[in-house]
């Protein structure tokens, strides 16, 4: 194997590789953390543009109902106490998924409404990310609940922001399995996207 | 260092993360693999390679002293069968490697080959350790970080072991374009009289580079 024609000496290998690692450094502090952490110690990626804040920073996530008053309408509350504006409902989807294949079911809710759900599948586990997205899809979405293999998932949901809450499930199995979600709750409708 | 090593470096380094998303494949082509067959897993293995930084960079390292195309052939093949092995044993398997972790030794495989380059080992220790043995270690490191690329996706086990195989030969073919550009670059590149004294500049670049992929995917594992 061919290589450097005069070899450098250890003093110059040991400088070159200390370079190599300042001027790593240097970049990782101002523009590489600033970035993609939101880490900035020097204040250098705010001043430069580059600085960008976490994902869990950038977008609160509302701590009740309350805070997400006003806008959707719906009631400041106190306490344990949950009032809503949008009318009561209860729903049941099915979806009968084969091998290998996946579905969408989810809710359309306005921030800090809540729901009540139940899902369970029949004929094996599936795989689950129980995730939303905002009614500006271009914000991408957020993943709230993920799973393998699950045979049913229980529990209540408080939207964080205005937009399509639910499921995705897929079937890993090599035979075909069915899954049925119940829904109850302040929401406009549940529906497959 | 001459300052227009210093540009490029910052050039280089500033547009690292640019390149990618901040962590393996975007959103879209998450969705594009879930539900898409073979050719989507061929198609996105070789994105990813041609895509993928960290990879390119300790190709451009392993051939950077290669003249002779034989040697070339016999070096991206070793790293070729080193990253197939993990990248297929690592899914099919199931085994989960933390993949910051994994692309942290990523970035230090570059290091180590831009140290190497420029016949550090020897200065330092003495000895040459064997080239061909590090980039069939360092490929089989490499296949680790692929098979963790792959695992962020639900991927339905049934039809797994072709969908794998595909992916492996989109890596391989996007390899072989992506060195194909490298190769071309490097070749007029070596004609300059400038090329002897700006390869050890080019190797501590290089090797900048590296350090600054250690650091970035540490920092994500301290606090993702």
């Amino acid at each position: 194997m061919s290589t450097l024609a005069d070899l450098p000496s250890s003093g110059r290998l040991v400088r070159a590789t200390l370079v190599a690692a300042a001027i790593a450094g240097v970049m990782l502090v101002t523009v590489i953390l600033p970035a993609e952490y939101g880490i900035d110690p020097t204040g250098i990626g705010r001043a430069t543009g580059l600085y960008r804040a976490p994902e869990a920073a950038a977008e609160p996530l509302p701590t009740s109902a309350a805070s997400a008053a006003g806008a959707d309408g719906v009631t400041a509350t106190a306490g344990s106490l949950f009032k809503s504006v949008t009318p009561f409902r209860s729903d049941e989807m099915s979806v009968t998924l084969a091998s290998g294949e996946g579905a969408e079911i989810k809710a359309q809710m306005a921030a800090g409404e809540r729901l009540i759900f139940s899902w369970t599948s029949v004929g094996g586990g599936v795989d689950v990310d129980m995730h939303g997205e905002s009614l500006d899809t271009s914000a991408g979405d957020r993943s709230y609940w993920t799973g393998e293999f699950e045979a049913d998932g229980h529990g209540a949901f408080e939207a964080p922001m205005t937009g399509n809450h639910g499921w995705f499930w897929q079937n890993l199995n090599d035979t075909p399995v069915t899954v049925t979600v119940k829904t109850s709750g302040f929401y406009t409708r549940l529906f497959r996207p | 260092m001459p300052v227009v090593t210093l540009v490029a470096t910052l050039t280089l380094l500033m547009g690292l993360p640019a390149v990618l998303g901040a962590h393996g494949v975007s959103a879209a082509d998450r969705a594009f693999m879930e539900q898409g067959g073979v050719m989507a897993f061929l198609y996105l293995g070789a994105k990813h390679m041609v895509t993928g930084y960290d990879h390119l960079l300790f190709l451009f390292g392993v051939i950077f002293f290669l003249y002779r195309m034989r040697d070339v052939g016999i070096y991206v093949t070793l790293f070729a069968v080193g990253h197939s092995v993990t990248l297929l044993y690592g899914v099919l398997s199931g085994t989960h490697v933390d993949a910051y972790l994994v692309d942290a030794v990523i970035g230090f495989s570059v290091v180590y080959k831009a140290l190497d380059n420029l016949g550090a080992f020897r200065a330092w220790f003495g000895v040459q350790p064997d080239t061909k043995a590090a980039v069939f270690l360092f490929g089989l490191i490499h296949g680790f970080g692929l098979a963790t690329k792959l695992q962020d996706f639900a991927l339905p086990r049934a039809g797994l072991a072709p969908k794998i195989v595909a992916f492996n030969a989109g890596v391989e073919i996007g390899q072989v374009l992506a060195l194909a550009a490298i190769l071309l670059a490097m070749a007029y590149w070596r004609r300059t009289a400038a090329f002897s004294r700006q390869a050890f500049a080019a190797n501590v670049v290089v090797m900048a580079c590296g350090f600054a992929l250690m650091g970035y995917q540490l920092t994500g594992y301290f606090v993702s």
